[in-house]
């Protein structure tokens, strides 16, 4: 399990502020961030933050463009790029724990996490439990129950198939509840977003979401409500209601780093004018408003400190799939 | 049936039939069933696998590659419009071949092997339900991040509960339609036996009311024709019991007739020897009477095998039985040799082992060359000879008698001749030991037994009587 604090996450970006000096290098041409996702997800989350804050701290002059590169959770982008793209210094890749989780297991293909270039993760998000609002539901105990009694009765929806960081969410809830993980019945979504939609139709009962799509879903006026949230502590403002699934008896913390990475054959100039425009981005003033409107924690890692924590993090994920047996040979 | 005031031993007909009709109708239909079932679900899943190729269809073209991604827009609206005409749940899963994308329900159970282009039908279970699924996979072209050779993979699942329902419907129909046929099937047997066994409650009707003594056969016309042998049962029967009791009748007659001489001269005898004062005189007429006696005796028994005769042709042809000839003929011969010697009379038998044998009642076949011996004997005069021959013909016996005697009469060899009855009264007392009756009785064994006698004067003197028996046992002949 990797648990990010605010105050970790902030030791480990201090000796950055050092290396903040101007942007020696030109920006690249066409800068492109590709969600590898349908829009309205965590991944269009990303894109969207790296958009208003470089928009914000002025580091480029036209607004980032945002696409969508669906499939396979971040796999069809992640091959796009090492493959297909690996030089195209203008395009920046969202990536997320889920990617990491994915690239753990082998599902990004014949790819591991050395392929890319990790340039930056601009904050930290945690899973959560969405159900429609007038859901039978009124907590993540409830819901445990039900499926307990009868598996294929509540349909869990995910951004991901089996073995996805949603699914791992499922997963770890149902082996803490006492289920057979490989008894719920799964619908896989291509992000967050497809699956909120297909909540509010009624074809899903309950989306093993993160915060940062559910609560955007519900400013946006869906009518949503989360069960849970997979953080350690109860998180700060409008989310203050939403009780940690650790309280309602299931101790788990699932925080989702959320970052970039760019192409292997990028080059380093390149590279560092992202590092720097990120880090630049990230100290401007509005960036924790930015942070904030979007339900997400600061977690500013860049660079080789970046490069470390991804080893880390896959290591890690790798012996949670190893746990589910999920390991793709 | 219980309401009927005397119930009736043994099953109704009806019952018969429908025990045998409606077990092999209830095993046809029920394999008709199986058979229909069987096309039915072929029908009912094609119909309902046209509407899943549709959705497969449908699916394929929010499917969109052009972000370089793969993306497919949510097929639940189209679902819905799906589920509006079909009850049950639709699950789907669009994936690549080598698994790096899945959307969808990610549990589905693996497709069988695919052929790009084609659409597969198969049967699973999802949750313990069952589910029909439709399986389509087709290149993607061009392929994600420039794989090769990448397919995609479109399953569209339906629980089977609708097409199940539409099977249970159409089923507990036809199950419905079948029962209802079989009930009227039965009840159109009932009524049918009904109405065929009419004829032969009317014949009951008409047998019950007839007189005891009312022994006229029954017309058969107008009776179903599988009864028309019973009916004809009947009537011989009936015809049996007219016979027999004619032949009563006639014995009755006879005897009456025989003994009313012998007992009026007993009378006048008692009458004549009641006036004798003289013990000889008297002992004279109590010989004579002790002689008439001794003929009516004879003549009782022989009255007696007459209608043993007359009773056996019509009951006892199961008495039948292999008898040889030659050993019959044997015994006959010993049981009259004391008389025959006492007269000096050659008896003589032309007959042995290779003779053969007769299949017929022997006892009435002794009784008849018996007679016709002591006939012969009573006729030949003394020194005489007596000959008896047996001798197969082609598909009879002849048994022949025949003495030295006077021979018989032209007018008693027609009247014998014609089957007229033997007049016994006019017969005269010729000889005071024969009854008369001798011949009458011969001539009915030989017509119980199928055959005939045959009486002729040989032109060298005497009486030539031949016994014609069939060899085979034949229908009984009534007298």
């Amino acid at each position: 399990m990797i648990r990010i604090t605010p105050r970790r996450a902030v030791a480990l970006s201090a000796p950055l502020f050092l290396l903040t000096a101007s942007l020696a290098h030109a920006a690249p041409e066409r800068p492109e961030c590709i969600a590898p996702a349908q829009p309205g997800g965590g991944f269009d989350i990303t894109c969207k933050l790296a958009q208003a804050a470089f928009t914000e701290a002025g580091v480029l002059e036209s607004p980032l463009r945002v696409s969508y590169m669906p499939g396979g959770i971040g796999a069809v982008a992640y091959s796009t790029i090492v493959s297909q793209r690996p030089g195209e210094p203008g395009t920046i890749v969202a990536f997320s724990a889920g990617s990491l989780l994915n690239l753990a297991q082998g599902k990004f293909g014949a790819h591991d996490e050395d392929d890319v270039r990790w340039v930056a993760s601009v904050g930290a998000d945690y899973g959560a439990v969405v159900v429609p609002a007038d859901s039978e539901y009124d907590s993540l105990t409830a819901m445990m129950e039900a499926i307990k009694a009868d598996p294929g009765s509540v349909i869990l929806g995910a951004g991901g198939t089996i073995g996805s960081q949603d699914w791992m969410k499922a997963a770890l809830t149902a082996r803490a509840a006492g289920i057979d993980h490989k008894s719920m019945r799964f619908v896989a979504f291509e992000g967050g977003g497809d699956c909120a939609t297909a909540l509010q139709g009624g074809h899903v009962d309950a989306c093993m979401n993160d915060v940062g799509d559910s609560q955007a879903a519900i400013d946006g006026g869906a009518p949503l409500k989360m069960l849970a949230v997979f953080s350690p502590e109860r998180l700060p403002g409008k989310l203050a209601d939403v009780p940690t699934a650790t309280e309602q008896g299931y101790a788990i913390d699932w925080p989702i780093v959320r970052g970039f990475y760019v192409g292997p054959e990028v080059s380093d100039e390149d590279y560092q004018w992202w590092v720097q425009a990120f880090e630049t981005a990230m100290q401007a003033p509005g960036y924790d408003a930015l942070l904030q409107s979007r339900n997400l924690l600061p977690l500013p890692l860049t660079g080789e400190e970046l490069d470390a924590f991804v080893t880390e993090a896959v290591a890690n994920y790798r012996a949670l799939a190893g746990e589910f047996q999920l390991v793709q040979q | 049936m219980s309401a009927r005031p005397n119930p009736l031993q043994g099953r109704p007909l009806w019952r018969t039939l429908a025990l045998w009709m409606v077990p092999t109708l209830l095993f046809t239909m029920v394999m008709g069933l199986i058979l229909s079932m069987q096309s039915l679900r072929e029908v009912a899943d094609s119909a309902y696998d046209r509407s899943l190729r549709g959705a497969i269809r449908a699916i394929d073209l929010r499917i969109s590659t052009e972000s370089g991604g793969l993306g497919v827009e949510l097929p639940y609206p189209l679902f819905e419009s799906f589920q509006a005409t079909a009850d049950g749940e639709i699950l789907f899963r669009v994936s690549t071949d080598d698994g790096l994308v899945q959307i969808g329900d990610s549990l589905l159970p693996p497709p069988p092997p695919l052929t790009t282009g084609q659409v597969v039908f198969y049967d699973a279970l999802y949750y313990d339900r069952p589910i029909r699924v439709a399986a389509y996979m087709r290149p993607l072209d061009p392929p994600l991040y420039g794989a090769e050779g990448q397919n995609l993979i479109i399953e569209i699942a339906e629980t089977t509960e609708s097409r199940e329902a539409f099977l249970r419907t159409v089923i507990t129909r036809t199950v419905l339609r079948d029962l209802a046929a079989l009930a009227s099937a039965t009840l159109l047997l009932a009524v049918g036996v009904h109405a065929g066994l009419r004829p032969l409650r009317a014949l009951r009707d008409r047998l019950d009311r007839r007189a005891s003594d009312d022994l006229r056969q029954l017309d058969p016309s107008g009776l179903p024709r599988e009864v028309q042998p019973l009916v004809q049962s009947v009537n011989r029967l009936v015809d049996r019991h007219r016979i027999q009791g004619e032949a009563q009748r006639r014995f009755i007659e006879d005897a009456s007739h025989q003994l009313k001489t012998p007992l009026a001269v007993l009378r006048a005898q008692i009458d004549r020897g009641l006036q004798l004062q003289d013990p000889a005189d008297l002992h004279a007429v109590l010989r004579a009477m002790r002689e008439i006696t001794d003929r009516s005796s004879r003549l009782t028994s022989q009255l007696l095998a007459l209608a043993l005769a007359r009773n056996s042709a019509l009951w006892s042809s199961a008495a039948a039985e292999p008898v040889d000839v030659a050993t019959l003929l044997d015994g006959v011969v010993r049981l009259h040799l004391a008389e025959a010697r006492k007269r000096r009379i050659l008896l003589e038998v032309e007959a042995d082992a290779h003779t053969g044998s007769l299949h017929t009642t022997e006892a009435l076949l002794f009784e008849a060359v018996s007679n016709l011996l002591q006939n012969a004997i009573t006729a030949s005069p003394p020194g005489g000879t007596v000959t008896l021959t047996a001798a197969r013909g082609v598909d009879d016996m002849a048994i022949s008698i025949r003495d030295g005697g006077p021979g018989l009469s032209q007018d008693l060899l027609r009247r014998l001749g014609s089957g007229q009855r033997f007049n016994l009264s006019g017969n005269g007392v010729r000889n005071p030991s024969s009854t008369g009756l001798g011949l009458n009785i011969v001539q009915e064994i030989a017509r119980a037994l199928g055959g005939r006698l045959d009486l002729s004067n040989r032109p060298e003197g005497g009486l030539d009587a031949v016994l014609h028996l069939p060899a085979e046992p034949s229908g009984l002949k009534a007298a």
